[in-house]
């Protein structure tokens, strides 16, 4: 999304198609390319004979949309400030390699010492990872897991991006 | 018809701002054709934009009681990945015009042969134009917006767009920007000067072109 409204400034000489268009729809596109991948990934891992099948689908869904919504928030916020800043996208790709990090995808916090999970789970991500872990696997439980906090951080991050999207309409692409 | 009321435009470019509008309130009236005449970096093409709807302004507001085109100009307004075909189905798509006539009309009148189905990005700035041209005759506009892109292709082609538009002016209006005295003319019976952020309607080009020669050389 932080490249949708370079990549299609043609588009946007049509009075009709708003920066909004442009940035929703790559969202969109990201979300059906990336559900599309997992599911064929999940049917491959299937047809090899390994259990695929969350325990919870509702769960898994819920957590899949408000980690999406969370994402076109960023996305947003990422592409007004990329039309300002032309090198943000690669102080980005540092940032979220961090919280990556910081998400528990290598070490589940389960195992980590008390101190350390208290930091990292300010970390939405953490509870994005745990939220769709916990729907999977209905053994994995995790007390820390705070689904309100990640939706809360993401309805924000969403507002602030529709607002700056907004806000700064006018000024977020060069005409050509 | 198109009314700007209170309308004020400025860009920021490296040097600084530059006023393009500043609170004007015009209307250019339905039934006639205008042609826009300002020095270069007056802000003509900027002024088609905010027509179109293309750019917002600042302050003011511009109503539009008519169907207004797109910018038919230089800049495109083509997805570069996407073939001559699909851009123009898009297009017809979010004006709600007939996918299949459209691109049937704009595969015949743009002349592009196979490059039609091939990825707007393989063509020359010329088949570019005339993909626009033929794009913006295929939906039916009350005005129509032109930013000095009359003069595209041969002689064969350009004698083909001005008949086309001939045609298409008994029921709609255009809107022109061109340095070509000739081109304006041709299809313009009204006039407009833009200038240190004032726009002026003339009723007729004479006028108006005089007007304008009158600022030249004073600025000269």
């Amino acid at each position: 999304m932080t490249y949708a409204i370079s990549s299609n400034g043609s588009l946007l000489q049509l009075p009709l198609v708003s920066t909004f268009d442009v940035l929703m729809a790559r969202g969109l596109l990201e979300f059906f390319t990336d559900t599309l991948v997992a599911v064929l990934l999940l049917a491959g891992f299937g047809a090899v004979g390994l259990g695929v099948l969350p325990h919870n689908l509702s769960g898994v869904s819920a957590s899949v949309l408000v980690v999406w919504l969370f994402g076109c928030g960023c996305g947003f916020i990422n592409a007004v400030v990329n039309a300002f800043s032309k090198s943000w996208d690669k102080i980005w790709v540092q940032l979220t390699r961090l919280l990556y990090f910081c998400s528990g995808i290598f070490y589940v916090p389960g195992m980590m010492p008390d101190w350390i999970r208290d930091i990292l789970a300010w970390n939405p991500v953490l509870h994005a990872v745990d939220w769709f872990r916990s729907s999977f696997f209905q053994e994995y439980d995790p007390h820390w897991l705070d689904r309100s906090y990640l939706t809360i951080v993401a309805v924000l991050t969403l507002l602030a991006g529709f607002g700056l999207e907004r806000g700064l309409r006018r000024r977020l692409y060069e005409p050509l | 018809m198109i009314m700007l009321d209170g309308v004020s435009k400025v860009y920021r470019t490296r040097t600084g701002r530059k006023t393009v509008l500043d609170n004007v309130s015009v209307t250019f009236e339905a039934g006639h054709n205008f042609g826009i005449f300002g020095v270069n970096g007056a802000g003509k093409s900027t002024l088609i934009r905010l027509l179109a709807g293309s750019e917002e302004a600042d302050r003011g507001v511009i109503r539009r009681y008519a169907r207004v085109s797109f910018p038919l100009g230089f800049g495109g307004t083509f997805h570069g990945a996407l073939s001559g075909s699909e851009n123009v189905a898009f297009v017809a798509r979010i004006y709600g015009a007939s996918i299949r006539q459209a691109i049937d009309y704009v595969e015949a009148f743009s002349e592009l042969g196979e490059y039609f189905t091939m990825p707007v990005n393989t063509y020359s700035a010329g088949m570019r134009a005339r993909l626009a041209f033929a794009t913006c005759l295929a939906i039916d506009f009350d005005v129509y917006l032109i930013d000095e892109v009359t003069e595209i292709g041969d002689q064969r082609f350009r004698r083909k767009c001005v008949d086309a538009f001939r045609e298409r002016m008994l029921r709609s209006d255009i809107i022109l920007v061109t340095h070509n005295v000739h081109t304006l003319r041709q299809y313009c019976d009204r006039g407009a000067i833009l200038s240190n952020g004032q726009l002026a309607l003339y009723d007729d080009v004479a006028t108006a072109l005089s007007q304008y020669h009158r600022l030249v050389q004073e600025s000269a």
